[in-house]
């Protein structure tokens, strides 16, 4: 029993090593924040002048060794989960009548993604060495993203809702740290704003949510809650559902809260890859398999999963296709990528789902640290358009980009055609065409602008002629071909081919063969096409490239119409009411001031007056006397002494 | 012949005269010169009158007052100088501190 801040922590008994290995691969992370963050001389409210400072190595450096041990003790306590064990550390009630929620708990689906997350983050923080070089900065960069891991690791390892939700925040809060880490740039700042905000819509869903189940089961465990949920009434089971989906449609970025994903790319881009493709945005997907035992009572709640999905898997897929900004053609596809996670989730498919959280994990880390490495050769320049050519200069991650997209792609061998074929077989096998359909349809279009992408950086000629590369440095080439390996590797390791499946095999081959076959034509044989297909098709070409309207919708309608009016009618209020009440009370006490005031000045001065008066008017024939000549004086004595002497002689 | 009675009328008017000086004058130094007139007119009441009683005690003490005198002189001229150099006058009539 470990007493930690006034909680006991029960250590599971049955491997007390490998959980006192996963209490330690949380804390490691949480005490390298604390390091950066607070710790050794640290000026206070001078984070501009910070920001003018040469660049310090440590914190780079103690943040990689931090990741490798904590991603050693994560390696060690998963074995235990090999043959289907589980560990958990359970602590006390932290809020009454909640039950245990202080308690951390490792099963497959935990550890898969505890792993993920370790050998991610630390790829990164290899990453940023070489990436974040030149950066002043550099203790609040790595602060926040081992501040990240940390809030990740407690969101993965929690063994309640309500624990869930503290790190759900805490990664959210590192999420907006990091995206304006360039917080003199208003577009990071506001993408920053706008990603926090967001977020909070969900995230008030999840909250919700819990405090649903805390009432319908009196306690937020997973265990609890999967033993207390056949008797759950069936409303309050639909809206704890709904409410969890929302969360995970905020935090995941799906339609239509998807806004955020995009301009949250301003951030720096190693943060882009582990936060907003591989790890937290998959938190949504994540809670929702955990929710599983809940899920399946409601499959209405699920199908609207699965609908929200895919709408939201044909949306981010065809956006990213007229995007031209690397970087928001990779969040595009994310968006698209976890959409087509949903899609699994909600027709009871959370094990495809999955999987393909993980190999999607690495493949998309892998497409944006090498879209991390051709910005900052290209010295900072992220459009599309003055790209090209770049196959010779940047072999490395020309090649390590090349398996990413074609994992993404689907090319058979490369991890996520198992995990999309997967998808795809759930998705014909429950009986809704509509989704079936989407998923492939959704091939097709992902394959496309993922070797669309390869040709415009990669391919052709170089366009951008003011641009002279400068070649990326050993700790940004070693993450990059590791992460490409596990891109080949994973899939290998994790799936049973399921061969009899072979039509829908077949099928995903064509899609993939066939979307880089058409981006083959237009991007790189036929350039000149593109530009007729371009003309042809112009309101389409416009609509995609405007992001189907939607952050104009939300613009003009949401933040014109609805904000803007609620804060005009707030406005209105606060004049009216809060500024009246105000008012009326300065106006009272003016009033009562001014009767306080006259009654002193005429009942109180009166009576001092009044004695004053009396006292003046009683005095002056002795006051008169006193002339203060003393001849007047002399001669009133004088006068005096006559007079006795007078008297005396008259005797 | 001379008797006590001229010199008490001597005495008498020298004490008016200083009386009148006293009062009516405003120059301060003036008002301690009739003081000192006064003084004399007492003193030749007092040795007017040790002679008429054939007494020295009369005699002895003029003499007393005659130095009581010169001690009330240097005083007064003192006190008349600080006075001239705190308030720059010598008057009496604008000298009326003792007021209220």
């Amino acid at each position: 029993m470990v007493d930690l801040a006034g909680v006991d922590l029960m250590l599971d008994p049955q491997h007390p090593l490998a959980s006192r290995l996963l209490a330690l691969s949380l804390v490691l992370p949480v005490a390298g924040t604390a390091a950066l963050l607070f710790g050794g001389k640290f000026q206070r409210g001078k984070v501009y002048e910070q920001r003018t400072q040469p660049p310090q190595r440590w914190p780079g450096l103690l943040s990689v060794v931090l990741a490798a041990l904590s991603l050693a003790c994560s390696v060690t306590a998963a074995l235990v989960t090999r043959a289907g064990g589980t560990i958990s550390i359970d602590g006390g009630e932290w809020i009454p009548g909640l039950g245990p929620a202080v308690s951390l708990y490792l099963d497959w689906l935990s550890a898969a993604l505890l792993l993920l997350l370790d050998v991610i983050g630390l790829m990164v923080l290899c990453f940023s060495l070489g990436y974040m070089k030149g950066e002043s900065d550099q203790r609040r960069y790595f602060g926040g993203l081992l501040f990240f891991i940390a809030m990740m690791k407690l969101l993965i390892l929690s063994g309640s809702y309500l624990l869930l939700f503290a790190g759900w925040e805490g990664v959210g809060l590192a999420s907006y740290l990091l995206i304006a880490y360039h917080f003199e740039r208003p577009l990071a700042a506001h993408a920053a704003t706008k990603a926090f905000i967001v977020n909070r819509i969900g995230d008030a869903g999840f909250l919700l949510a819990i405090i649903a189940l805390g009432f319908s089961c009196g306690s937020t465990n997973f265990t609890v809650v999967t033993a207390a949920s056949g008797a759950i009434p069936h409303g309050t089971l639909v809206f704890i559902c709904s409410m969890l989906a929302i969360g995970a449609v905020g935090k995941s970025a799906q339609f239509p809260l998807h806004v955020w994903l995009p301009d949250a790319m301003e951030g720096p881009t190693p943060v882009s890859a582990l936060i907003h493709s591989a790890t937290m945005v998959c938190a949504g997907v994540y809670l929702l398999v955990r929710s599983t035992p809940l899920l399946t009572l409601a499959p209405e709640v699920g199908i609207g999963i699965s609908i929200l999905g895919a709408v939201t898997a044909l949306l981010g897929a065809t956006v990213a296709l007229a995007e031209n900004d690397i970087k928001r053609v990779l969040a595009y596809s994310t968006i698209s990528q976890i959409g087509f996670m949903f899609l699994a989730l909600g027709i009871g498919a959370g094990h495809a789902g999955m999987y393909h959280v993980v190999t999607h994990a690495f493949f998309k880390s892998l497409l944006f640290l090498g879209a991390g490495a051709v910005i900052h050769s290209l010295h900072g320049e992220q459009n599309l358009v003055h790209m090209g050519g770049l196959r010779k200069q940047m072999p490395v991650t020309f090649w390590c980009m090349c398996i990413g997209a074609l994992t993404l792609a689907g090319i058979p061998g490369l991890s996520a055609f198992f995990s999309k074929d997967l998808i795809l077989e759930a998705g014909l096998e429950s009986g809704y065409k509509f989704i079936a359909i989407v998923g492939f349809a959704t091939s097709v279009i992902t394959a496309i602008y993922a070797w669309r992408l390869i040709a415009l950086v990669f391919l052709g000629e170089t366009r951008g002629h003011h641009l002279t590369p400068h070649p990326t440095s050993p700790s940004m080439r070693v993450p990059l071909m590791i992460l490409a390996g596990c891109c080949v590797l994973v899939g290998w390791i994790f799936v049973p081919i399921q061969w009899n499946a072979w039509r829908i095999m077949l099928g995903s081959l064509t899609a993939a063969i066939l979307g880089v076959g058409i981006a083959w034509y237009f991007y790189v044989n036929r350039p000149r096409a593109r530009n007729i297909i371009d003309r042809r098709f112009a309101p389409i070409e416009a609509f995609l490239r405007n992001r189907w309207y939607i952050d104009a919708v939300y613009e003009e309608h949401l933040m014109e119409g609805i904000v803007y009016r609620t804060a005009q009618g707030a406005a209105v209020a606060d004049t009216l009411v809060v500024d009246g009440a105000v008012n009326a009370s300065a106006w009272f006490s003016r009033q009562l001031s001014a009767a306080s005031g006259s009654f002193d000045r005429n009942a109180i001065d009166g009576v001092v007056r009044f004695v004053s008066a009396t006292t003046r008017f009683f005095s002056w024939p002795f006051r008169a006397v006193q002339t203060g000549m003393i001849q007047t004086y002399l001669l009133i004595f004088l006068a005096g002494a006559l007079a006795a002497l007078g008297i005396c002689l008259s005797r | 012949m001379i008797g006590p009675f001229h010199y008490l009328a001597v005495s008498a008017l020298l004490f008016a005269i200083g009386i009148i000086g006293v009062i009516l004058r405003r120059n301060v130094v003036v008002v301690l010169m009739s003081i000192e007139l006064i003084l004399n007119a007492v003193n030749i009441n007092l040795v007017a009158f040790s002679r008429v009683h054939q007494h020295a005690i009369g005699q002895t003490f003029a003499l007393f007052v005659m130095a009581v005198a010169v001690a009330e002189a240097a005083v007064g001229l003192g006190i008349l100088i600080s006075l001239f150099r705190n308030r720059g006058t010598v008057l009496a009539d604008e000298l009326d501190l003792l007021k209220w």
